[in-house]
């Protein structure tokens, strides 16, 4: 008999469970332009996941209701298969899930005490391992050539679980920040003018807009329901957006991309939203939340900009991710009172 | 006037106050039997003697106890005390008349000195109600030059209605209370009552006592934990008090409107206290209600007044419904402290299965004093004091928000709570350890100071210029002086003798220890080990003495300019 | 292409970020470097020392606890000490950076605390006990009966073995008062009101 608090009444799996609704809104956008793979995608890596949890449990000797029932294997399945190409095979997705959960979140001690998000290291190993298939993104719906129709389930079931049969280069288009990457002669105002993926677009490129605005709706739904804070994804943006502009070059073709592109494009807003926000991987505090999105948001445009990948938000998550201990150490808040501020030399003996 | 600072995080979980607001306070026939914890006083009667209503029970270094009412006294026992401890307590049996005792009256406020005052505050027990039970009149004496006076009629806490109750009757008792605290603390500047807007019949009486007088009655927004002492203080002044300081020692004092009741009662009518009111509440009682009850009284007897169903209760709980403590024992007295009981069915009780922390920071979100409650878990599961420390595990206030929040129904509090005695036992085992060196080394250098004086007295005796045959602790320093003013030939002569001495002391020890038999016991043998080590070590010292003296022989000192 | 060959076209941009970030690494860096606490790296041995209970009891075979702190530094096992047990193991291997080992029973079994206790009608004042503690814990002088000073007293065992009556006893802090209370917890703060 030790119980007497008054409690909220919310739990673990309640908040779990409001942050898997709130990526419907980006999950339906991504079916819309991009076929029904996404769905297959999420299935796939879902499955994968909550399987190696369950068995997981197993060995430790728990049921594997116990683990399921927080939701978190459920998230980290539907975050990854949201990554994940729509017409990547299947194996990856598989693969990825079990991935997550054996080597990135269990190992480490099960749920909170994973030092990398599950879903992007999971992502990163696919990436690094299978960059072929990791980088065929179709065409959004409105770009899809003459011959071929939206990827119902059928036709993405084909190119997912036929990937040798199926010819899905007929149906896939290099994706903006690929194009910005291969962009050598061109200003960026010729490029938006004559490439159909930035001419049939309104703010950015044509339905990856509408995807980003679709995980920054979700996300405003969590921070309206105060289960993510603000501090890591607006720190994470603003960075973005910043040096974006710093780097925007006037718009000659030396230019990084405008900011536009930058923060509507790639995963940028799942990203913000709903990847660096894990708090399992996030510093625990306002100021530590902050730097950790900021060096998220720099990290992300550095890979964009400079190094070898088109997008690079599951390098920067996980890079930021090894230095959160480091930013805890040097973050903790004062409380009121205290007037020395000791956030730099503050170290234990 | 409204609030001049905020409160950082903080929660709303539902007041449940209108179930026990309903009616006035009640007061109950006296128990058959009253149950006083005695705490560090020491009892002033006798078993058999009968007392009068307001009699010294006992007294001591802490707050005086007194009869709550007429009574025969039966004796000391062990009772249990509080949420989950036992203690000694006095007995009394109520004789029923609650006569008051013949020296009870009132004290003629104008011809006593302001310390004087303070003095009749403590012989009347007056302490902290809301909660902390400190005693006033010490509260006030660790502190100088008030400028404000907080008065905290908050009452933050859900279910808990004993000050609003209280406010809504005795609203002019309390303003005279807070007169006389004023004039206590030497006219502060500023006189506040802070009063949560979920309570307007309250606000609006004191508002009305209040009128015609300084004093300011603020209303403030109902958010959990603004009613404690340092959230109230920062709210109503702005003001952020130091970490480690009492807000007294800032001059501003905070006292509980209970308190300030107590206060009137014991200098208008010399009253010392000896009741307060008790909010009875929870599913589990069929009329939640306030009481006046008078010390002593076992909470089985409140609870049965209440219309208490045992078989829905789910838990008793002693304080509110955030920071209170399971009841263990419901024979348990009320005592000043004793602000509320709670019987709780299982609905109202947070659900039992605890998971991992997920950390997903809603915690650090509520805490009213910014702390990281999810690294405080990781770190007391882990025992990591220093790092405890640093994350500020001493200003936790225990107000329980972050249990309150947390989906994994870890109780946070609790944790803290125990972290805390734990953080303190590590301190004071560091404590005795730094001690215990400090003396190892001072017994290590008096040894060898010994050792050197009976040497250096060998040499001195033949002297007749040195005739200190016995040397004493004292001679010591003279000893010394004589020894720098020796010619270094002797000094080395005696290092040499040293050097020999200790190396014919290590060689008989080690043949000892050679030629232990097998059967010793081990302990044994390490002793043995222990002292041919001390004598390696010696005979290293005298070797490395003796070298550092042939080099001064050989280099003769500069003179000093 | 190399990395940099980026920052071709933009000389002010990249400029200014090089510069900023420079400037920004040397803010901190020298912030770091003021507000260090002054704190020595302190000799691992004086930092062994710390972790050791100071009972100065000798079992480990060193006389006392910083002689085996040194011995520990120059690679001895630190599974020596009785008094502190399996806390003070952990302790010591956390610095080390080594495992965890079990308490060596040669050296004596992990017992609580406790202290030396003299039978004040057996003590025949003979000072055997008193150059044996090595903390002078003990009152007492010839013919004249002895006492252990509670408070002080670190529960060494070594006054036990000179004593020629046998009259020092060695007993568990739980029964004979604590040698020194901890601090009382601050009182809880009051929010209910």
């Amino acid at each position: 008999m030790t119980r007497t608090a008054t409690h909220s009444g919310v739990r673990a799996e309640a908040v779990m469970h409001q942050v898997a609704l709130a990526t419907l809104p980006g999950i339906v956008a991504l079916t819309w332009y991009f076929g029904a793979g996404t769905l297959i995608q999420i299935l796939l890596a879902t499955g994968a996941a909550m399987v190696t949890e369950a068995l997981i449990a197993r060995l430790h000797g728990h049921s594997p209701r116990t683990l399921l029932a927080d939701g978190s294997a459920l998230v980290t399945g539907v975050l990854l298969g949201i990554a994940l190409p729509p017409i990547a095979p299947w194996w990856l997705a598989i693969s990825g899930g079990i991935f997550a959960m054996a080597v990135a979140k269990h190992p480490f001690g099960g749920l909170g005490n994973n030092l990398f998000n599950p879903a992007m290291a999971a992502y990163a190993m696919l990436l690094v391992s299978f960059p072929a298939s990791m980088a065929h993104w179709p065409a959004p719906l409105p770009l899809l050539p003459e011959s071929a129709s939206w990827l119902g389930l059928l036709s993405a079931s084909n190119a997912i679980f036929l990937p040798a049969a199926a010819d899905i280069d007929a149906v896939t288009l290099a994706t903006p920040l690929e194009v910005f990457r291969g962009n050598s002669g061109l200003l960026v105002e010729q490029l938006y003018n004559t490439h159909p993926l930035f001419t049939a677009g309104d703010l950015a490129a044509v339905g990856w807009e509408t995807v980003s605005l679709g995980f920054l709706f979700g996300g405003l739904y969590l921070l309206i329901r105060g289960l993510i804070s603000w501090h890591a994804p607006v720190a994470m943006l603003v960075t973005l957006a910043l040096l974006a502009l710093l780097f925007g070059d006037g718009g000659s073709s030396a230019s990084q991309g405008p900011p536009g592109l930058h923060l509507l494009s790639g995963a940028t807003m799942l990203g913000a939203f709903f990847i660096i926000t894990d708090p399992a991987s996030l510093a625990a505090s306002r100021m530590g939340k902050l730097v950790c999105g900021a060096l998220t948001g720099f990290l992300v445009f550095a890979v964009r900009a400079w190094g070898g990948y088109p997008d690079g938000l599951a390098f920067a998550v996980l890079l930021t991710n090894l230095c959160v201990p480091l930013i805890d150490r040097y973050t903790i808040p004062q409380p009121p009172g205290h007037r020395r501020r000791q956030w730099l030399g503050g170290g234990d003996q | 006037m409204s609030a001049r600072g905020h409160l950082r995080g903080g929660v709303q979980p539902p007041t449940h106050k209108d179930r026990s607001t309903r009616q006035a306070i009640e007061t109950l026939p006296l128990p058959p039997l009253l149950t006083l914890p005695l705490g560090d006083a020491r009892p002033q009667v006798v078993a058999g003697t009968h007392v009068g209503k307001g009699a010294l029970l006992a007294t001591g270094p802490g707050l005086p106890v007194h009869a709550p009412t007429s009574g025969r006294v039966l004796g000391m026992e062990e009772c249990p005390v509080g949420a989950h401890s036992r203690g000694l307590s006095i007995l009394l049996e109520p004789d029923g008349e609650d006569r008051w005792h013949p020296d009870i009256h009132a004290p003629n406020l104008w011809a006593l000195t302001p310390s004087e005052l303070l003095a009749a505050v403590h012989s009347a027990g007056i302490a902290g109600l809301g909660g902390g039970g400190f005693s006033t009149a010490r509260k006030i004496a660790a502190g100088e030059r008030f400028h404000t006076l907080i008065v905290n009629g908050m009452e933050c806490e859900p279910y808990i209605t004993a000050d609003d109750l209280l406010m809504r009757e005795q609203a002019t008792a309390i303003i005279s209370g807070i007169n006389l605290a004023i004039r206590l603390l030497g006219q502060p500047a500023r006189t506040l009552i802070g009063i949560e807007d979920d309570k307007p019949e309250a606000t609006a009486a004191m508002r009305r006592a209040a009128e015609n007088t300084e004093i300011e009655v603020v209303s403030l927004p109902t958010r959990y934990p603004s009613g404690g002492e340092r959230q109230l203080i920062t709210l109503l002044t702005g003001i952020p008090i130091p970490a480690g300081e009492r807000p007294q020692q800032s001059g501003i004092l905070c006292l509980n409107v209970a308190t300030v009741f107590a206060l009137e009662r014991a200098l208008i009518f010399g009253e010392p206290l000896t009741s307060r009111v008790v909010t009875v509440s929870g599913g589990a009682c069929d009329r939640p209600a306030n009481f006046w009850v008078p010390f002593g009284t076992p909470f089985t007897y409140l609870l049965a007044a209440s219309d208490y169903r045992p078989n829905a209760c789910a838990g008793l709980v002693l304080g509110g419904a955030m920071m209170g403590e399971p009841l263990r024992d419901p024979r348990a007295p009320v005592t000043r402290t004793t602000h509320c009981v709670l019987a709780l069915t299982a609905s109202e009780l947070p659900p039992p299965q605890t998971q991992p922390c997920i950390r997903c920071g809603l915690c650090s979100e509520v805490c009213p004093v910014a702390l990281l409650p999810q690294q405080l878990h990781r770190l007391a599961q882990t025992q990591q004091y220093g790092a405890l420390e640093r994350h500020y595990l001493d200003e936790c206030i225990e107000c329980g928000a972050c249990n309150y929040v947390c989906p994994s129904g870890i109780p946070l509090a609790k944790q803290f709570r125990d972290a805390k005695l734990a953080l303190a036992a590590h301190r004071a085992e560091r404590a005795r350890a730094g001690r215990d060196r400090t003396r190892f080394e001072a017994h290590q250098a008096r040894v060898a100071a010994e050792i050197h004086a009976r040497r250096h007295r060998h040499q001195t005796d033949s002297s007749p210029t040195h005739p200190t045959p016995r040397a004493g602790a004292a001679d010591l320093a003279a000893m010394a002086m004589a020894r720098a003013a020796a010619p270094a030939e002797t000094q080395r002569a005696a290092l040499e003798r040293a050097v020999v001495a200790t190396v014919d002391r290590l060689r008989k020890l080690e043949d000892r220890l050679e030629q232990l038999p097998a059967s010793t016991p081990e302990p044994q043998r390490n002793a043995l080990r222990a002292r041919v080590e001390q004598a390696r070590i010696d005979h290293e010292q005298a070797q490395a003495r003796l070298a550092e003296q042939r080099q001064e022989d050989a280099a003769p000192p500069e003179p000093r300019t | 292409m190399s990395p940099l060959a980026a920052f071709d076209g933009l000389p002010w941009a990249s400029l200014l970020v090089t510069l900023g970030s420079l400037l920004a690494a040397a803010v901190l860096a020298w912030r770091a470097a003021a507000k260090a606490p002054d704190r020595p790296d302190r000799e691992l041995v004086e930092r062994i020392d710390q972790l050791l209970p100071q009972t100065q009891c000798g079992r480990c075979g060193h006389p006392g606890c910083r002689p085996y702190a040194q011995a520990i530094a120059a690679g001895e096992p630190f599974n020596r000490c009785p008094p502190g047990g399996a806390t003070t193991i952990t302790a010591l291997a956390d610095l080390l950076g080594e495992a965890p080992q079990p308490l060596d029973p040669a050296h004596g079994e992990h017992l609580p605390p406790r202290i030396a206790r003299i039978h004040e009608s057996e003590c025949i004042g003979c000072t055997k006990c008193l150059p044996a503690c090595p903390v002078d814990a003990i009152i007492g002088a010839s013919r004249q009966m002895h006492t252990v000073v509670s408070a002080l007293c670190t529960g060494c065992d070594l006054c036990v073995e000179p004593c020629p009556v046998d009259c020092i006893e060695m007993v568990s802090t739980d029964t004979y008062g604590e040698p020194e209370p901890a601090p009382a917890p601050q009182p809880r703060a009051a929010i209910a009101s």
